[in-house]
């Protein structure tokens, strides 16, 4: 027996082969870059929260008083109770309307639902800055719908109030909330409600008894995911507060750091990290609970086709209230900053035919500095995307694909700037690009933009791509390697060729993203370097609602043509996989 | 020719000893199969060998290469090991044709185009898709994507051929074919090959040499007429056929063999070579196609009275739960009976004893020097 054969194996001398490649030092490579990339922004902002003076400064030294200054600050308190209230409000309207919408338009037969379901979707490619500004020019003090309204002499509302600014944020996060539950009740297998129905339940019975409580998961994510995204949001707090002097985190941050003359730099690090603890530990919370939901996930569902609720009467009731909401919400808005875009003015009281004109565009794109910001946020889109899908997918392949012992920390790492609010990217760039000496060359070039929007939007083009890689057998790449690849043979030879259609709906994403990005933009550019966003914002300092609409149209057109050819010419579908 | 030599391999995740002292040698050309419910470290085995895993402690070698030595944390990664593999799901890439799939190891061994054209040709007419070069995996059968795994595997002239339960996904049919099949083409080349498999039948009929597996232990390895006739442990037998098991005690010699005394009074005469003391417990193993049944009693001794609890109608033939005072068994008739008592006849040479301490099984695991 074994005995016997083990004995003849006897003594080793053999040949050995030396073997050597790449896929070591690639590895680390990415994981250092990761590093380096997530603590760049980071470790300015810590060391400054510790110190007296900026950082710039070599007379500073070692203190503690900026934490004891801010939390002892009542008016930081007051800012932070109202992020909350307003981050509450926002979530809870954003959540319930798109839950309500997914279920209405995917298991209901209500009329419209396909036509419903194209323009609901609208706000997630619209930046939330130009869906603020679209909100002011109809739905403002003055208005043009508002105007209307007080002009029947009805009661009119005050858009520059917390109120305001909540409705206006839901408006622009629902679609997140809506895609969120769409895919998760397409996935929810119909045998469990075909199970609940022979049990005995009616038709809405099963519906709220068993698809409702299995969309769990995705309220619950998607709650998370907004409440976070709402603790950071600039641009609706920043337009529609100002005026009345209301102040979140994000705008309490931007405006004590940019525009105040003795800038309180210990006090905003403070702020700043405050935030991004709070944010981190919702994050870490959002983890946890989808953790715990793995029991709703649904085995075996395979597009199949659900069941249609038939609604009766009722259809047509739902149908009007769906259609109120998307004209008021979506429609009417971007009728109005198109309407103003081509308008000297808008005004209800004047014939908008009689004042139709091209200024607006003219003013944009013959003033250099504001044609340039087009030129950079398309420059920056187009290749710091490309580059950023590359570097993306190589972080997910080291982490889902690699044996290197770090491939865990470094699926963390490359998550971890979820917590990082795009302002408090920006201001960590900012004070680490004036820490480091000699590399003023490249301060004010579009790449540190680039880099920093790269950074940002890591988690999204990672967590975008993951499930693709984990969709593909891994035995693909194991036979690779047995015959003869090695492991970045493996990567580009077999897994990114198969990957493609995930990479190119990131790269649409990333696209979309980064040319609505301006938040982190705005400590960071420079004359040469401006983005749409930050032209927007200096136009409405400046007041200008022509102009910005003009631009914002601009803004709009391209990336609506990057969505219709991405989908008629790629046949890319960004969500609902 | 390369033989395989596998010395004191381990390995454990986390706290559970996946592999523990495997050790056994393939000779070259040969066809070895690593059989065992899952979970018993079968496939951790197939991957240590191959270099998807790496072994915790142990040794590796094909021919005189040396794959692992761990005691010299040696341990070449799975692209310079000279290995075929086959997967369980055939893994061919499905962006690449059939052509493709085959070309993708002889480009990374850098083989001049034109011999890789002569030698792609060549296996696919040896595994009868000549035809098919340029068809992508999609388009193919669970049969032909099969082959078309094994034909990839084997383009490159590997040292080794790995099979990771080649068949399992085919259906019922196909898969006797292609054991026949798999058989003949592996003898052709006369290629080294480790088999993995949780399926007996499979095992038994390609195999020149089982390796038992439980529980990450080499249980017994042998051909397989051996591990079949002669298992020397329960969870062997088990595992192996449908066998019966009853317990009894030592009541006496006779020539060549004991006498066994069961329960319920009833007693059989075993041939064994083994010395069995008097008055020792023993557990008797009997496979239930060597039962001869009878619907009278026609033999004087060996013989166990029983009753029909089921009948299941297999097609060739009919399987039957018994109950007799000694324990349940299973047995087998050519035809229907239609009577609820049955004669059981157990030629003396058709049962093995075994000690209660090989009996009790799954624990038990060979002396490793």
């Amino acid at each position: 027996m074994i005995t016997q054969e083990q004995k003849t194996a006897g003594p080793v001398q053999a040949q050995e082969i030396k073997h050597r490649s790449f896929d070591r030092p690639v590895q680390w490579g990415i994981f250092i870059l990761t590093l380096i990339l997530v603590i760049f922004p980071a470790w300015p902002i810590i060391l400054q929260s510790v110190m007296d003076r900026p950082l710039y400064d070599p007379t500073r030294s070692l203190t503690f008083n900026n934490f004891a200054r801010i939390l002892t600050n009542s008016e930081f308190w007051g800012v932070l109770g109202g992020t909350l209230l307003y981050a509450v409000v926002s979530t809870v309207i954003s959540v319930i309307v798109g839950a309500s919408l997914a279920i209405l338009l995917t298991r209901t037969d209500m009329p419209g639902r396909k036509w419903f379901a194209n323009l609901i979707v609208i706000p997630f490619y619209v930046s939330p800055l130009i869906l603020a500004f679209a909100w002011i020019i109809v739905f403002g003090p003055q208005g043009y719908f508002t105007n209307l309204i007080r002009n029947l002499g009805l009661p009119t509302w005050d858009l520059y109030s917390i109120a305001g600014i909540s409705v206006v944020t839901a408006t622009y996060y629902m679609p997140y909330a809506y895609l969120y539950c769409t895919s998760s009740l397409a996935l929810a297998d119909p045998q469990l409600e075909s199970a609940a129905r022979i049990a005995g339940s009616g038709p809405i019975k099963a519906l709220w008894s068993v698809t409702v409580p299995l969309m769990r998961p995705a309220l619950v994510f998607s709650t998370l995911l907004i409440l976070v995204s709402t603790i950071e949001l600039l641009s609706i707090p920043l337009v529609l507060g100002t005026p009345t002097n209301i102040n979140f985190l994000a705008t309490y941050v931007y405006t004590n750091g940019i525009v105040g003359v003795r800038t309180d730099y210990g006090g905003i690090a403070v702020i700043a990290l405050l935030t991004v603890l709070l944010v981190t530990g919702l994050v870490a919370l959002q983890n946890k609970m989808v953790a715990q939901e793995r029991r709703f996930v649904t085995v075996g569902g395979k597009a199949a086709r659900p069941r249609i609720l038939k609604l009766g009467g009722l259809r047509w009731v739902f149908f009007v209230l769906v259609l109120l909401y998307v004209i008021a919400a979506i429609v009417l808005p971007l009728l109005g900053i198109l309407a103003q875009a081509f308008t000297a003015i808008l005004s209800p009281y004047i014939n908008p035919l009689s004042v139709v004109t091209l200024d607006n565009f003219s003013l944009i794109l013959d003033t250099p500095a504001y044609s340039q910001s087009i030129v950079n946020s398309v420059l920056i889109a187009v290749v710091g995307g490309a580059i950023g899908v590359l570097f993306m997918a190589l972080c997910a392949l080291t982490v889902y694909r690699s044996n290197l012992k770090l491939r865990k920390a470094l699926g963390y790492l490359a998550l971890y700037p979820r917590a990082f609010p795009g302002i408090i990217v920006g201001i960590g760039f900012l004070w680490a690009f004036l820490l480091i000496p000699g590399i003023g060359a490249i301060r004010n070039s579009i790449w540190v933009l680039a880099l920093a929007y790269i950074m940002r939007h890591l988690p999204l083009g990672f967590t975008s791509i993951s499930p693709s890689i984990l969709s593909i057998s891994n035995e693909l790449d194991r036979a690779a390697r047995v015959s003869g690849a090695t492991w970045l043979g493996v990567a580009r030879s077999i897994i990114l060729p198969l990957l493609r259609p995930a990479l190119l709906a990131t790269y649409v994403l990333l696209l979309i993203t980064f040319l609505k990005e301006y938040a982190v933009a705005l400590f960071l550019f420079a004359p040469g370097s401006q983005v749409i966003g930050t032209t927007l914002i200096e136009l409405w300092r400046q007041g200008n609602s022509g102009p910005i609409s003009a631009l914002a149209t601009i803004q709009l057109i391209i990336t609506f043509l990057i969505v219709i050819l991405s989908r008629k010419v790629l046949g890319v579908k960004i969500y609902d996989k | 020719m390369n033989e395989l030599v596998v010395q004191g391999l381990n390995k454990t995740f986390g706290a559970v000893k996946v592999i523990q002292d495997v050790s056994f040698k393939v000779a070259a050309g040969s066809l070895t199969t690593l059989l065992g419910p899952s979970g018993c470290g079968k496939t951790t085995t197939l991957n240590c060998i191959a270099g998807l895993e790496s072994p915790d402690k142990g040794l590796i070698r094909v021919g005189d290469l040396v794959l692992n030595d761990m005691s010299r944390h040696h341990n070449l990664p799975p692209e310079a090991r000279q290995l075929g593999m086959v997967f369980q799901s055939y893994a061919l890439w499905p962006h690449m044709t059939v052509r493709d799939n085959l070309n993708y190891g002889l480009r990374l061994k850098k083989v001049k185009q034109a011999e890789a054209n002569r030698r792609i040709k060549d296996v696919l007419e040896m595994v009868g898709l000549g035809e098919l070069s340029g068809r992508y995996p999609f388009q193919l059968s669970g049969g032909q994507q099969q082959r078309v795994a094994l034909a990839r595997a084997v383009v490159t002239q590997p040292r080794l051929l790995l099979l990771d339960e080649p068949l399992s996904n085919l259906d019922a049919k196909v898969r006797e074919n292609a054991r026949a099949w798999l058989t003949e083409f592996q003898k052709r080349l006369g290629i080294t090959t480790i088999y993995v498999t949780h399926d007996q039948s499979e095992a038994l009929a390609m195999s020149d040499m089982i390796a038992v597996m439980s529980k990450g232990k080499l249980i017994q390895y042998g051909p397989p007429g051996e591990i079949y006739e002669h298992p020397t442990s329960r969870f062997v037998a088990e595992f192996i056929g449908d066998t019966a098991f009853l317990e009894g005690t030592i009541a006496g010699q006779t020539n060549g063999g004991v006498v066994v005394q069961l329960h319920g009074n009833q007693s059989l005469t075993v041939d064994t070579d083994q010395p069995w003391r008097t008055g020792a417990t023993a557990t008797v193993t009997i496979r239930s196609e060597r039962v001869e049944v009878d619907t009278e009693k026609r033999h004087q001794s060996n013989i166990i009275e029983a009753d029909v609890r089921t009948s299941l109608y297999l097609g060739a033939k009919w399987q039957h739960t018994v109950e007799t005072l000694a324990g349940e068994m299973k047995v087998e008739t050519l035809s229907a009976i239609n009577t609820n008592k049955l004669w059981l006849y157990i030629p003396p040479t058709a049962m093995i004893l075994m000690a209660p301490e090989e009996a009790r099984s799954e624990e038990a695991a060979p002396s490793i020097p």
